[in-house]
């Protein structure tokens, strides 16, 4: 009978156990860069020329340059910009009648991404090309971001050219 | 002989015999119509109804799906409101850090989700709870309908109840006259 018991209050006991290892989190629980993929986000990269040649876009900009002894382009969480990637995103209308700035990062403007590895390191500027379809005519609105896997930067300045 | 004296004898000792036991005798079962109200609130209690009926295999599955039915219940819940809570707190901690960027949190269950993921892992969440409530009520009225029946099928084969007993006394008056007596009732 004592071993019954026993058993009824175990098996209880593992209910309760297994029922309560869903407890509520409160509200500050994510509040915490540890609790968020890529942690801080990295610094965004600097646009330095947009050319426009027929239908190719050709972009020039920095990550390596330093600032103060500091990368222009880094990653906060490891100091370095060696885990980064460079995407770009490219627009028809201007970004600036944008009604949500989360626009600036939405995947229908997004193009493509280059990575700091893809480049010679240590070395400024880096190019990308980028070719339009032959039957777009008209501004293009050009914009950069650097991604360390979990977080995305703010955004670059948004350069403007005329394919015609 | 006197064949009248023996017979006598042989009545007073049968009617004794039956009045000392002070047994009662039946012409039919004596076992009552089952009542399906009683039955059916002792179902209420894992297994309580099947064990009213005397049908204890359906109440070994009855109690089992009843007991594990009610732990689903209370561990649904409490995983909604964990969910919930989960989803709560990435949808504020997103606006607070990053209100621009749909950020990537940690799941203590393993891998990344944004807010919207959380959104629909909360819903889910809330689906499980409505499904262990409706999985409850599906056993809880398939053990009452078995049990309906088992009463049913009980009381088909349960006839009224007819109890009788029988009373043999022996007194005397005051010349010293013996006077025997025999009752029945029913």
């Amino acid at each position: 009978m004592n071993l019954n018991i026993k058993s009824i209050v175990f098996f209880l006991a593992i209910a309760l156990v297994t029922g309560c290892l869903h407890e509520p989190v409160d509200e500050e629980y994510y509040n915490d860069l540890s609790k968020v993929k890529g942690g801080q986000k990295p610094t965004p990269p600097v646009i330095v020329s947009l050319t426009v040649s027929d239908h190719t876009l050709e972009l020039k900009f920095n990550t390596d340059q330093t600032e103060n002894g500091n990368l222009i382009t880094y990653d906060p969480d490891t100091g370095s910009n060696e885990n980064l990637y460079y995407l770009v995103y490219i627009s028809a209308t201007d970004p600036a009648n944008f009604t949500d700035p989360k626009l600036y990062y939405d995947v229908r403007y997004y193009v493509g991404y280059v990575a700091e590895t893809d480049f010679e390191p240590g070395v400024d500027p880096k190019v990308v090309t980028i070719k339009i379809s032959s039957s777009y005519h008209g501004t293009v609105f050009l914009w950069m971001t650097s991604h360390d896997g979990g977080r995305e930067s703010d955004h670059t300045d948004v350069l403007e050219g005329s394919i015609l | 002989m006197n064949y009248r004296i023996v017979y006598i004898i042989i009545f007073i000792i049968l009617c004794a015999h039956t009045s000392f036991a002070q047994q009662p005798f039946t012409f039919a079962r004596t076992d009552e119509p089952v009542s399906v109200w009683k039955a059916l609130a002792w179902d209420i209690l894992p297994g309580g109804g099947h064990i009213y009926t005397g049908h204890y295999e359906y109440a070994l599955v009855f109690a089992s799906l009843k007991i594990s039915g009610v732990y689903a219940i209370y561990y649904y819940y409490n995983y909604w409101h964990y969910r919930g809570s989960l989803y709560r707190s990435a949808k504020k901690a997103n606006q607070a850090i990053d209100p621009e960027h749909d950020l990537l949190f940690k799941d203590p269950e393993g891998g990344y989700k944004t807010v919207k993921e959380f959104g629909y892992a909360y819903d889910r969440a809330a689906h499980y709870f409505t499904l262990s409530i409706i999985a409850n009520t599906a056993i809880y009225v398939t053990s009452w309908l078995f049990t309906w029946y088992h009463v049913q099928k009980i009381n088909e084969s349960r006839q009224p109840t007819y109890v009788g007993f029988n009373e043999f006394t022996f007194t005397t008056d005051e010349n010293g006259t013996m006077w025997a007596a025999y009752a029945m009732r029913w």
